[in-house]
């Protein structure tokens, strides 16, 4: 019996909230699924990209975490870059009932801000930024562009390849693969 | 449930300790120092044998307890671990949980660093000593702070509450009762870890006591009962002198003293005799490390496919099994006559001297093939050496289940006897004390073989010793077996007493022979898991 009139709080609180860069969007009539955003940190790959979070709230809510997954994609160690899902304490066994959806997805946005590559969700995105942190940096920059965006203008690079023949998909998904990197995403292109 | 009316149910004074030990009648000693019947209680040594609680059973002895014994002795160790590190028995209980119930390893680790124990524990908030648990129960000796006077915001539900509807775990953080009850009930449905649920507060690892426990779920007692449940069954299952009985359906205790290998569920149990260390069914003389990979070897009927894998193939031609059972590779299939290499499969005719004559076909590398042909010829041997004490494991294993069965019957013939005979109960007992040696004899037989598959091949000596009592036993369990089958009219109770007695004594011979040391390889490389390519 999740307490319909604790979420129906929490999102009064959000509505009036303008400054935390999080906002919650109900989807369903019995407010069981939501849908929320954060903004990417400063300082971070993630700067300038809004990340959209599915959540869905269980039956035991607030006594069990909400069930939340990243739908815009993303390149981060603790978020898997094929599914959204995401590996953080809080939303499993650290859950505590005195937390909030809005606590669960500023906390998401420290996530961002602070990578744990030791519990990682992602094993290839993990690591990479362990071993090259630069190329990290600029495939999470590349996917926050092509991903976390909103697409007032396509990419140069991805423009350029579509101009040389290739298929917009495809020339997205190799730009992602090579972290950005227009040479190494031609030869890919090219080789398979 | 009023909580007074509640802590009645845990009072526990030095008075219950002393009646429970009078109540202590039916200790046994285990099948391997003397079988488990009811000379068995003679056995029960000074007071301290059956006293409950942190006290020891005399080593050796067993006991079925109930449920509530289970937990009066929980409540002693708990109690006695309280005065010791001067703490609530609430927080001993907590602490004896983190060290899997042993006062021993809690002693050293507490009083090396009481500070990281109690909070690693969760209990380093708790408040109240030793004094208060021993006067009242073991649910009420923590306690509670007030919650803030003038009321709060609940920071579950956000709703306003007044003080008296909050609780107040040691940590000092308040929640209202509704939300407090739902958070506990809530641990209730996840299992048995609602034993370690901390203040619902973010980051706070304060454990909630029990005394909290109760006020919260006051309203729902059967989620209140389940909660004590979890703590028992946390009790039964670290307590290395505690057991459930295994047997489906049972759900009986056995406490045992040190040094009891297998215990039985009885008098007033199920009857099924079990290893007080693995929980497996009994199998002195085996150890519980060899009935465990017997039980994998066994599990594991692939080998016996590895090796038809390895010794059988089909024809190339019509595809008819064909089993090798000659070191010649050249084949002529049975059904089709069809001649072939073994080696390649291809057609014999083609092994000509061109390919390096009949019986050396150049597509065999010889090295390869020497070393796939011992491989091969071991898999077979070692596998007829397993089928040949799995064979006789399974017969008595069988033999046992029959033996089982035959106990209804015997219980009827007893009966049908007593009335013939107009005799005593007790004098037809011994149909059924025949009956049981039967089982008993037929489950270390069947570890015997456990026993002497993975007995040391080199240990001639011991084998012989071995075998030699293995034998013995074997023989005189099956005549036993017979006479205990046989028509009432010519069954001659002096000669069943007497054989049952002998046999008796074999079986201890054998336990303790085996017991008092010989040497046994552990499972190794196990050579008929490998695949084979090539014949023998
Ligand atoms: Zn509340
Ligand atoms: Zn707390
Ligand atoms: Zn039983
Ligand atoms: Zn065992
Ligand atoms: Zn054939
Ligand atoms: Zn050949």
């Amino acid at each position: 019996m999740a307490d319909k009139g604790r979420i129906k709080k929490e999102l009064t609180e959000l509505s009036r909230d303008t400054k935390s860069g999080v906002t919650v969007e109900v989807k369903s009539e019995d407010m069981h699924e939501l849908e929320g955003t954060i903004s990417g940190p400063e300082g971070t790959p993630y700067e300038g990209g809004t990340y959209v979070i599915t959540i869905s709230i269980p039956r035991g809510y607030p006594f069990e975490p909400p069930k939340m997954k990243f739908l815009t994609k993303i390149w981060h160690p603790n978020i898997s870059s094929q599914t959204g899902a995401i590996c953080l304490d809080i939303l499993k066994d650290q859950w505590s009932p005195a937390l909030t959806i809005k606590t669960a997805l500023l906390s998401l946005q420290a996530l961002l801000c602070s990578p744990e590559p030791e519990d990682p969700q992602d094993a290839q995105v993990a690591t990479m930024y362990k071993q090259d942190p630069a190329k990290f940096r600029q495939t999470a920059k590349f996917w926050t562009e092509t991903y976390a965006q909103k697409s007032d203008g396509e990419s140069a690079a991805i423009s350029r390849l579509v101009e040389m023949g290739f298929s917009r998909d495809r020339a997205v998904a190799a730009l992602a693969q090579a972290g950005g990197d227009e040479t190494e995403a031609v030869n890919k292109l090219l080789s398979s | 449930m009023s909580e007074e009316e509640e802590d009645e149910n845990y009072v526990y004074s030095d008075e219950d300790e002393l009646e429970l030990e009078e109540e202590e009648e039916e200790v046994y000693a285990p099948p391997s120092h003397g079988r488990a019947s009811e000379e068995g209680a003679s056995s029960r040594g000074s007071t301290e044998s059956a006293a409950m609680g942190g006290k020891r059973l005399q080593d050796g002895t067993y006991t079925l307890i109930e449920r509530s014994e289970v937990e009066a002795a929980m409540l002693a160790k708990a109690r006695e671990v309280s005065e010791l590190l001067e703490v609530s028995a609430s927080c001993a209980e907590v602490l004896l949980r983190y060290t899997g119930w042993s006062s021993e390893r809690l002693m050293e680790q507490f009083l090396a660093d009481p500070e990281k124990v109690s909070s690693r524990c969760g209990v380093d908030k708790w408040t109240g000593g030793c004094e208060g648990s021993t006067a009242s129960s073991l649910d009420s000796d923590v306690a509670l702070p007030p919650a803030p006077s003038g009321g709060l915001t609940c920071r579950i539900c956000f709703l306003e509450v007044p003080a008296s509807e909050a609780l107040t775990a040691p940590c000092g953080h308040s929640f209202c009762g509704e939300c407090y009850e739902g958070y506990l009930a809530n641990k209730i449905d996840e299992g048995s870890s609602c034993v370690h649920a901390t203040c619902p507060e973010d980051k706070c690892t304060t454990l909630v006591p029990p005394k909290l426990w109760q006020r919260a779920l006051s309203g729902i007692p059967d989620k209140l009962a389940k909660y004590k449940t979890f703590r028992i069954d946390n009790f039964i299952t670290f307590s290395k002198e505690l057991r459930w009985c295994p047997a489906p359906n049972c759900g009986k205790v056995v406490r045992a003293g040190a040094c009891v290998a297998s215990v039985k569920c009885a008098p007033g149990g199920c009857g099924f005799s079990f290893c007080m260390k693995c929980g497996e069914e009994a199998h002195q003389p085996a150890s519980c490390e060899l009935v465990q990979q017997w039980a994998e070897k066994c599990q594991n009927e692939s080998e016996t496919a590895n090796w038809i894998l390895a010794n059988t193939k089909r024809c190339p031609k019509c595809q008819t099994r064909i089993e090798k059972n000659q070191g010649c590779n050249h084949m002529s299939c049975s059904q089709c006559k069809h001649e072939f290499c073994w080696m390649c499969m291809g057609d014999w005719s083609e092994h000509g001297a061109s390919t390096g004559g009949y019986y050396k076909c150049n597509k065999f590398d010889p090295l390869k093939a020497t070393d796939e042909e011992s491989d091969s010829a071991r898999a077979k041997r070692e596998l007829d050496r397993y089928l040949h004490y799995y064979k006789r494991y399974h017969g008595h294993d069988q033999a046992q289940k029959f033996a089982v069965k035959q106990l209804e019957a015997t219980e009827k013939r007893m009966v049908e006897l007593q009335e013939s005979t107009h005799g005593s109960w007790i004098d037809v007992q011994f149909l059924k004390t025949a009956n049981e040696m039967v089982i008993d004899c037929r489950r270390a037989l069947k570890s015997t073989y456990i026993f002497g598959y993975y007995l040391d091949p080199s240990a001639t000596k011991q084998r012989e010793l071995f075998e030699n009592l293995q034998e013995h036993l074997e023989r005189f369990t099956e005549t036993l077996s017979e006479m205990t089958e046989q028509p009432l009219e010519t069954m001659d109770r002096t000669e069943v007493v007497n054989i049952t007695r002998v046999t008796e004594s074999f079986l201890h011979n054998l336990i303790s022979g085996a017991e008092s040391g010989l040497d046994v390889v552990p499972d190794a490389k196990d050579p008929t898991t490998k695949p084979t390519v090539a014949a023998s």
